[in-house]
Order: C-alpha cells, then sequence, then structure tokens
C-alpha cells in the first residue's frame, strides 16, 4: 500500500514540481474525508495540483470558476420543465463530480459560496424537495486568492471551518521553477498522467484511516492543543471542537501514509499547522501574525505527550 | 450539612434492608461486652426490638409511631432509675445507652439517621472500656470499630463495589490513622486529675474496719488489687509477702469492731526499723477508693512522688484527703524482717486500750488469763495464744457463717472456724486481754508470682489481716494467727503458692475435685503456663499502655528536656501528624503506579540520558522525531537509540493490551543506548 501511495505522490510530484510537502498534505486530506483550501496568487499550480490529482486517483472531475454573478444553481443545477415529457426534470451542475475544483472560491457572492459549502458539508443537494446524493468519494479543492486583492468576498471563518485543511503552495524554488520551464507543457503533461489508484482503493484507504489507532496519550495531546488555542484569545477566538476531529482524522491520515497503524505526536504535529493555520484566523487583519505562525507557536507551546 | 440530607433532589434516600442488618449486627456486637453490666430485663428489651425491626424490614410494615417510642424511652428511663435509684455515672448511662439506641432502630429511616446511629454505635463500643482495659478488651473494641467503619465506608461506596474493597479501604484509613494516634497517645497532655475521675466504680479493695464478715466479699473476688514488680531482683520468699495496707489500732468491744488508730505521732520511722533486708517495689495499684497504698512490711520513706507520706504505723496514706480512683504506679522501698522499735507511753495505752471491755464475755476474759499465767512474759503468751488455736482444732473456712450477737465468743468457743479477720481480731483481743500491746493491720498476704514477667498478682481474695504485737528487746513483731488454723500451709515453699484464702480441698465442690483428679497433669501445666503467659502480655500491656498517666509522660518529656513545652509540643506534633497523614492520605489516594507511569518513567530516564550526552529535549517534541535528532548528534548510538525510540512509541501510541510484560525489555533497551553512548565515540566510527 505504502509503495501505491508512493508511486502516486511521485508521479503528482513529477508535475508539480518542488512542493512535496504540499503534495503529500493534499493526498492527507482527500484520505481524511476532508475538503482542502488552496489559497495563492493565481499561477502557481493550483489547478494543475488538482487536475493531476484527480488524474491520478481516476476520479472524475468539474472545474467550476467562481464569479460575482454565480448563482448557486450554476453549482448544484437545476430543474427545467422538459415539454416531452410534461414534467420538471433536474439537471445536474458541476458539483455532481468526484472532485470539484471551486476556482477562485472567494469571487463569488456569499450566496454562491454558501450552496458550495453546504453540499460540501451534507454531501447531498436538495433541490424541489428531491435529495440528490453526491457521489462518494466527493472531494473539493477550492482555490482562493489572497484576501488583500481587490474584488473577494472573504469567506466567514464559520465556513473556512469547513474545509478540513488550507494550504498554500507558495512560489517554487529555483530548481523546481528551472525544471517547469525545461519539462514544457503543463497541461500536455497532466493529460498524459495515468491513474495510479482505483477508487476502489482510495475508499478502502479512507476506511483504513478511519480505524487508525489514536491512543490516550494523543487523545490528550489534541485536547491540549484545542485548550492552549482558546487560553489567552478574545471571546470565540481559538479552535472549535470540529478542528479537534479534524486534527484527529488528519494525523490518523497522516499516520497511515506514514505506513503506522497508531497516531504519533509528530503525525498531529505534521497536519497542525494546514489543519489549525485557516480557523485561528488572525491573516489578512493582522499581517505580522497569520495563521500559520499562529499554529507554529502554538504546537511549540504545548508538551508533546 | 448536605451530607446529612436524605434527599437526593425530591426523592429520599432510603437504605436498603441490608444495611439495616449489617447496623443491627454492628449494634449487637459492641453490646456485647456490656451484657454483663446492664440489667436483664434491659437486654430482653434490647433483642426484643432488635427482632422488632429486623421483622419490620423483612415484611415492609411501617416504623412505629411517635407515641409508641416515646412510651418506650419513657419506661427505659423508668426502668433504669427503679433498678439503678440514679440515673447518672457510668452504670446507668451505659443502660439508658443501650436501651435508646435499640429505640432509636426504630425510627431507622434514611441516611441521616443512619449516620446518626453509626456514629452513637462507635461510642457504644467504646463503653467497654470504661469497664474494663484490658488489652482483649482493647481489641474487641477495635474490632467493633472496624466493623463500624466498614459498614460506614461501603455506605459511601456504589452498591456494585464488594464489601472487599471496602474492609480494605478501612484497613488502609486504619493504618494511615496511626501515627497520629500514636502522637496524640504520646503527647496529648494528660488530665491532672492525680486522684481519677470517679465513674461510679465500686469501691472494691479492704474494708475500713475489721469485723466478723468484714472480708467476706473478697474472699471470691478474683479482680487484682495491685501488681508487684521487683526491678530484676528475685522476689521475696512467701513467708515475707506481708503486703502492709492500714494499721488498726482501736477495739471497740461493743461491737467487736476494729477500727483505724488515731494519728499518733511517730517520728524518725525509717532509722527505727531494725535488721532487715531492702527491697525495692514497682507496684501499680488499681484504684480502691481508699487513702492507703501497699507495701511489704514495713515501707521506709515516703513514696509515689512525696504525694503519699510515711505515717505512724508504717501506713502508707495519700496526704490529700482524697481516695484513689485511678490506677497509679509508685516505687518504694521496704525493709523485710525488720521489727519498729518505738513504743512510745502513748501507744503502748492506746495498744492496750478496748473500749468497753465490760462488754466481753466473761469466758474469753478467764481464756486471757488463763493465756497469761502470773509472772508470763509478753513472748510466752503470745505463744500461748497461739497454741491454743493449733490444739483445738480451730479450722480455717471462707464461707460467711452468721456469728450471732456475740461474735467473739462464739468464734473462740462454739465455731472455732474463722477467716482471717476473726483469727486476727480474737487474736488480738486476748493480747490486750493479756496486757501485751496488740494491734491489727490489714492489707494482703502472698500473692502468684508471675516466673515470666518476674512480677507478682496480688489479688482481692489474697486481703488478710494480722496482727504485731511489741515485744520488748525486739520491737513489734507480726504474728499471722492465720496460719495455726492450716499448720501445713503456714510456710509455702514456693512464692507462687497458694494462700491461706483459697486453699482448703474441702471448699470446692465434689465436681471439681473430680475434674481435678481426671485432669492429667501435663494440661495442668500447659494450663498454668498459658496463664501466666498471657498475664505476663496483659501486664506488658498495663504497663506500657495503660499506666501512661500524667506522671509517666512528664518523664518522658523530661527525658527529652521537653517538660515546659508540653502544650506548644502536643500542638507541633499533632499538626506534624495531621498533615503528613493527610499529605499520606492524599499521595495514596493519586499514586497508583500503572504500568502506563512506569513507562512515562522509562522514557524519563531515556531523556535524561540523552540529556546528558547533550541533546536536550524540547518538551513539544515527539518521541521519533527526537530520537531521530539525537541519532544523528549521537551518532555512534544512532541504533540503540533508535530502536528504544521505536519501542518506546510503539508501547505508548499503540494498540498494547498487556503493557506490563514489555516493560522489562524496554528497559534492556534503555541499557543498550547507555552502554552506546558510555563507548568513546571513536571506537565506533569506522
Amino acid at each position: 500500500m505504502k509503495s501505491l501511495l508512493d508511486q502516486t505522490l511521485a508521479q503528482i510530484n513529477s508535475v508539480i514540481l518542488g512542493k512535496e510537502q504540499v503534495v503529500r498534505l493534499t493526498l492527507c486530506c482527500i484520505l481524511a474525508r476532508g475538503h482542502l483550501l488552496i489559497e495563492d496568487v493565481p499561477g502557481v499550480g493550483k489547478t494543475t495540483l488538482a487536475q493531476a490529482l484527480a488524474k491520478s486517483l481516476g476520479l472524475t472531475m468539474r472545474r467550476v470558476q467562481f464569479t460575482s454573478d454565480l448563482l448557486p444553481a450554476d453549482i448544484i443545477g437545476n430543474s427545467i420543465f422538459d415539454r416531452s415529457e410534461q414534467k420538471f426534470v433536474f439537471h445536474a451542475g458541476p458539483i455532481f463530480a468526484q472532485m470539484v475544483l471551486a476556482d477562485e472560491v472567494n469571487r463569488a457572492s456569499p450566496k454562491a459560496q454558501s450552496a458550495l459549502l453546504e453540499a460540501m458539508e451534507e454531501r447531498q443537494v436538495t433541490i424541489d424537495g428531491t435529495t440528490h446524493p453526491l457521489p462518494a468519494p466527493f472531494f473539493v479543492i477550492a482555490t482562493q486568492n489572497p484576501l488583500n486583492q481587490v474584488g473577494t468576498y472573504p469567506l466567514p471563518e464559520s465556513q473556512l471551518d469547513r474545509f478540513l485543511m488550507r494550504l498554500e503552495l507558495g512560489f517554487p524554488d529555483r530548481d523546481a521553477e528551472r525544471g517547469m520551464l525545461m519539462g514544457g507543457d503543463r497541461h500536455d503533461q497532466v493529460k498524459d498522467l495515468k491513474p495510479v489508484l482505483t477508487i476502489e482503493h482510495l475508499l478502502h484507504w479512507q476506511q483504513h484511516a478511519r480505524e487508525i489507532h489514536v491512543s490516550e496519550p494523543i487523545i490528550n495531546y489534541v485536547l491540549d492543543l484545542l485548550e492552549a488555542s482558546r487560553r489567552n484569545q478574545p471571546a470565540g477566538g481559538g479552535l472549535s471542537p470540529r478542528a479537534g476531529m479534524a486534527l484527529q482524522r488528519c494525523a490518523q491520515a497522516w499516520a497511515l501514509m506514514e505506513g503506522r497503524q497508531m497516531v504519533y505526536p509528530e503525525d498531529v504535529q505534521a497536519v497542525a499547522s494546514a489543519v489549525m493555520a485557516h480557523r485561528l484566523g488572525g491573516f489578512g487583519s493582522d499581517g505580522s501574525s497569520d495563521g500559520a505562525t499562529i499554529a507554529e507557536r502554538l504546537i511549540k507551546s504545548v508538551p508533546a505527550r | 450539612m448536605s451530607w446529612l440530607c436524605d434527599t437526593h433532589g425530591d426523592q429520599i434516600v432510603r437504605v436498603t434492608p441490608a444495611q439495616v442488618y449489617r447496623l443491627l449486627v454492628c449494634f449487637v456486637i459492641s453490646v456485647l461486652p456490656q451484657l454483663a453490666n446492664i440489667p436483664v430485663w434491659l437486654a430482653v428489651t434490647t433483642g426484643v426490638l432488635i427482632l422488632w425491626r429486623v421483622q419490620i424490614e423483612m415484611q415492609g410494615h411501617p416504623l412505629p409511631s411517635n407515641i409508641v417510642k416515646l412510651l418506650l424511652g419513657f419506661a427505659l428511663f423508668l426502668g433504669v432509675y427503679v433498678e439503678k435509684q440514679t440515673l447518672a455515672g457510668k452504670d446507668a448511662g451505659t443502660a439508658l445507652m443501650v436501651g435508646l439506641i435499640a429505640i432509636k432502630f426504630l425510627e431507622l429511616r434514611g441516611r441521616r439517621d443512619y449516620m446518626v446511629l453509626t456514629f452513637v454505635l462507635y461510642f457504644m463500643g467504646m463503653t467497654a472500656l470504661l469497664f474494663e482495659q484490658s488489652m482483649s478488651v482493647f481489641v474487641y473494641v477495635i474490632i467493633v470499630c472496624s466493623l463500624l467503619t466498614v459498614n460506614l465506608v461501603g455506605l459511601h461506596l456504589p452498591a456494585s463495589e464488594a464489601t472487599q474493597s471496602a474492609s480494605f479501604f478501612t484497613l488502609r484509613m486504619l493504618l494511615q490513622s496511626l501515627p497520629l494516634a500514636v502522637i496524640l497517645f504520646l503527647f496529648f497532655p494528660r488530665m491532672d486529675a492525680t486522684l481519677g475521675l470517679n465513674l461510679g466504680g465500686e469501691s472494691t479493695g479492704l474494708p475500713r474496719s475489721i469485723r466478723a464478715g468484714s472480708f467476706d466479699s473478697l474472699t471470691e473476688n478474683n479482680a487484682m488489687a495491685f501488681r508487684a514488680d521487683f526491678a530484676g531482683n528475685p522476689p521475696p520468699q512467701s513467708p515475707d509477702l506481708y503486703w502492709r495496707g492500714f494499721v488498726l489500732g482501736n477495739y471497740n468491744a461493743a461491737t467487736n469492731e476494729w477500727t483505724e488508730s488515731q494519728y499518733l505521732m511517730e517520728a524518725n520511722l525509717s532509722r527505727n526499723l531494725q535488721g532487715g533486708q531492702v527491697v525495692e517495689q514497682h507496684i501499680t495499684l488499681r484504684p480502691h477508693a481508699k487513702r492507703w497504698l501497699f507495701a511489704l512490711d514495713y515501707p521506709i520513706d515516703d513514696t509515689w512522688n512525696g504525694q503519699a507520706e510515711l505515717r505512724s504505723g508504717y501506713v502508707l496514706q495519700i496526704s490529700r484527703s482524697e481516695e484513689l480512683r485511678r490506677k497509679i504506679q509508685y516505687v518504694v522501698y521496704s525493709s523485710i524482717g525488720s521489727h519498729p522499735t518505738t513504743l512510745s507511753p502513748a501507744m503502748e495505752k492506746s495498744s492496750l486500750l478496748i473500749t468497753g471491755e465490760d462488754q466481753i464475755n466473761r469466758k474469753v476474759k478467764d481464756l486471757a488469763r488463763s493465756l497469761r499465767p502470773p509472772g508470763a512474759t509478753d513472748m510466752q503468751a503470745v505463744t500461748n495464744a497461739l497454741a491454743y488455736f493449733r490444739s483445738n482444732n480451730f479450722s480455717y473456712t471462707t464461707k460467711a457463717e452468721n456469728y450471732g450477737s456475740d461474735p467473739l465468743y462464739e468464734f473462740l468457743f462454739v465455731k472455732r472456724r474463722g477467716f482471717c479477720e476473726h483469727y486476727a481480731s480474737a487474736f488480738g483481743v486476748l493480747m490486750r486481754l493479756a496486757k501485751v500491746p496488740t494491734r491489727l493491720v490489714a492489707g494482703y498476704q502472698g500473692g502468684e508470682y508471675n516466673p515470666y514477667g518476674n512480677f507478682i498478682v496480688v489479688r482481692q481474695l489474697n486481703a488478710h489481716a494480722w496482727a504485731e504485737v511489741f515485744i520488748k528487746g525486739v520491737g513489734w513483731t507480726r504474728i499471722d494467727p492465720t496460719t495455726m488454723a492450716a499448720p501445713s500451709d503456714a510456710s509455702p515453699a514456693s512464692p507462687n503458692a497458694a494462700t491461706p484464702n483459697n486453699k482448703p480441698e474441702t471448699r470446692q465442690p465434689i465436681l471439681s475435685r473430680f475434674e481435678n483428679k481426671l485432669t492429667p497433669d501435663w494440661i495442668k501445666r500447659l494450663s498454668t503456663e498459658c496463664r501466666y503467659r498471657w498475664q505476663l502480655v496483659e501486664e506488658i500491656w498495663d504497663y506500657w499502655i495503660l499506666s501512661y498517666n500524667p506522671e509517666f509522660q512528664a518523664e518522658l518529656l523530661k527525658k527529652f528536656r521537653l517538660q515546659s513545652f508540653a502544650w506548644e509540643l502536643f500542638i507541633l506534633s499533632t499538626a506534624t501528624a495531621f498533615i503528613a497523614t493527610v499529605v499520606m492520605v492524599a499521595r495514596s489516594l493519586r499514586w497508583k503506579v500503572t504500568p502506563e507511569d512506569q513507562l512515562q518513567q522509562i522514557y524519563n530516564e531515556f531523556c535524561a540520558t540523552l540529556e546528558e550526552a547533550g541533546v536536550v529535549r524540547q518538551d513539544w517534541e515527539g518521541p521519533a522525531k527526537y530520537a531521530a535528532r539525537a541519532a544523528k548528534v549521537l551518532d555512534h548510538a544512532a541504533q540503540p537509540i533508535k530502536k528504544f525510540s521505536r519501542d518506546y512509541a510503539f508501547l505508548r501510541y499503540g494498540r498494547i493490551r498487556h503493557l506490563e510484560p514489555a516493560l522489562e525489555p524496554l528497559r534492556e533497551k534503555l541499557v543498550l543506548v547507555r552502554e552506546a553512548l558510555a563507548q568513546p565515540e571513536t571506537k565506533t566510527q569506522p
């Protein structure tokens, strides 16, 4: 299993150069059955990452480009009256895919954002009283421009909480960039990728990740982290209980990727920054201490159990 | 006072039948030692009330109404008052307590009553100590208290927990409270009620005067009067074992009664003793509600830290006009085999005085005259009198008999048998009639020698009276006319031989004589030995625990030069012990060393080892990361470090069912790490 995982990672890394850690976290996020928020400036490979991932995992992928005039129906679909059959027929929107890439999610109005996030949370869509389940696995990668850019509707914190992880790709280093320039067109490369995993593999591993043993000390460690995040915080600050569960799930998936049957504190620490940063807020409003830094500090302030 | 609440929200917490039965059992057990002290009707009533309570519980009847309980209580008070003529004192108090507790059981409904009853039962159990303080009673009281505590703990444990864990908990609690108890015992300031609290105990001991029948109550009384230790020396032989109590110098012929003489000044008591050998005695005297102390003939000095002075007639008497109501210990020196040599004219006069001499029967007077023919010396008169007793078939008996209106005549000429007081009294009268200065002495004679403890136990049945006559040129001489009645026992070979009082075979019922014959010798020997050993244990208990009185405590404090800090010391040591106990209890509650703790301990040792080698663990660092970092720095020990931390992490975070067996291998791996670190770095590097 580990070799299969490594193979997948290697394939994605051959397209996204120099971002091993982010790729790894992305995969971890999928195994933990969470949704991913990628935040970065345009052109660093957010879309390419999503496509490479979908190809390698053998998932169907749909892309929704969010704009300020996007309506919920454009995402989840709507019912249209069919004359020949004399009734309304549901036309599924782009969200009915195993992997959905929601590009520039903060450009859309809050209404459209909510429609996406509801679907993400419930893994089903209800239109005109009919409930339509979304496919499994269902995985949303939302990308977002840095908030200080013009024309954005920042996602409220409550909705940020729905994303299991938030990642930043960042600019590649010089060597990686050189590799990109020499390697030819990324789109062609992605197109040529062959699925390494099957959906069965993925579902099985997702199941397996949930069964990774979380021992008493680890639970205590997570609780310590939550408690520390809430200490000395203004009202409502700190990590939510959902964040605690997210942390545990991600750590389990990470441990699985490490080939272990139990979670180590290192696993928690490895995913902590990605899981906690967007939930701790702070970014944007206060440039000096963004979420990632706070998360780092938090980890260093809590003794490992 | 929420712990006393009977309600839990709106719901009344009732005690279960099982709990009621358990408390009833505790009640019965705590009352058992009192059965001899409470009236029979009360014991029966209590039994009936207990059975009634059991029946109520079994059949689910309602508890009796307040009026019933009120009437029962009233009847109890009345009954006890009629029986004891008082409601105060330990006898009446105990009786009331037993009855009232039995009635209280009739309204035992909720938790509050249960707690109240439990605490009252603690007191009930301890009342046994008011009556007797022997070690066996102590053990019994401890058992009662432990049972109650187990019950109390059980009440507060969830029903699922077994009695076993309650017992264990109780045992632990008792052990934990032990240091505090010891401190309290040693340093709690003893009340300086020098002569003790009168709890209404029966005044046992010698009668104040001697007349026919005054010793009757003592002949069967097996209670201990006092114990005498001899400071490591062998005890005196039996003929010298006359424990002097007090002197009776006045004789009233009208009542045939000897009473204490008036106070006569007698100077230089100790210097007036002729001959003899000084013997040191440590005497533990039980309370006898009189003022005199006992010592072998003749005590030579004041004793009991000067609280008892040596008075005329070589009588040791408590200086204060109070009576002895608690047990005391004193050291006294006696000069045995000696003779006081003074006889002042006033003393001589009083030693010959017979009040109402004309009341004495003529025959007695004739006898006295015949004992001292004209010209005979005092000594000859004495010898003649003794010879009269010996030759006229006088016998010894302890049976109380009616000697009629003229007991002296009746004894000398009709019955010719009697107890020591008859012999001593008659002898004294005859001697006075014969103009030999005489006085009677009351005290104890003999005693049971315990070879294992080298002490003599003197019991009430050893009570004795003898006479002293003044022989010119010798001094006061002890004459024991009672020995004339049982000449064969006059000089018992060993000190522990039976005393004259309980001697004659004829006194024993046929059955016990039969039994005596059938019992093999070795059983008798064994039982004697057991008795001695047990007595020794009891006496050790008595000496070290019960006799820890104000004097003993003061002495102990003096030994450590702390006598002026008694109160401060007490508070200090009690506070220390209390805090120590609390800390200990708190720790024992928290400190359960689980295998997980041991695992953590091993890891801490591992971290300490690596820290010594220079790699300090950040406290947020997980084991794997730390080991990787350490392995990089401490290259020569990389393998053992990695192995150890891999195993540790596996044990710590893995799904381990039985951690304990895995700890030892882990320790071994830690040893390997240490060994690898101890080796010089260059050796392992190629």
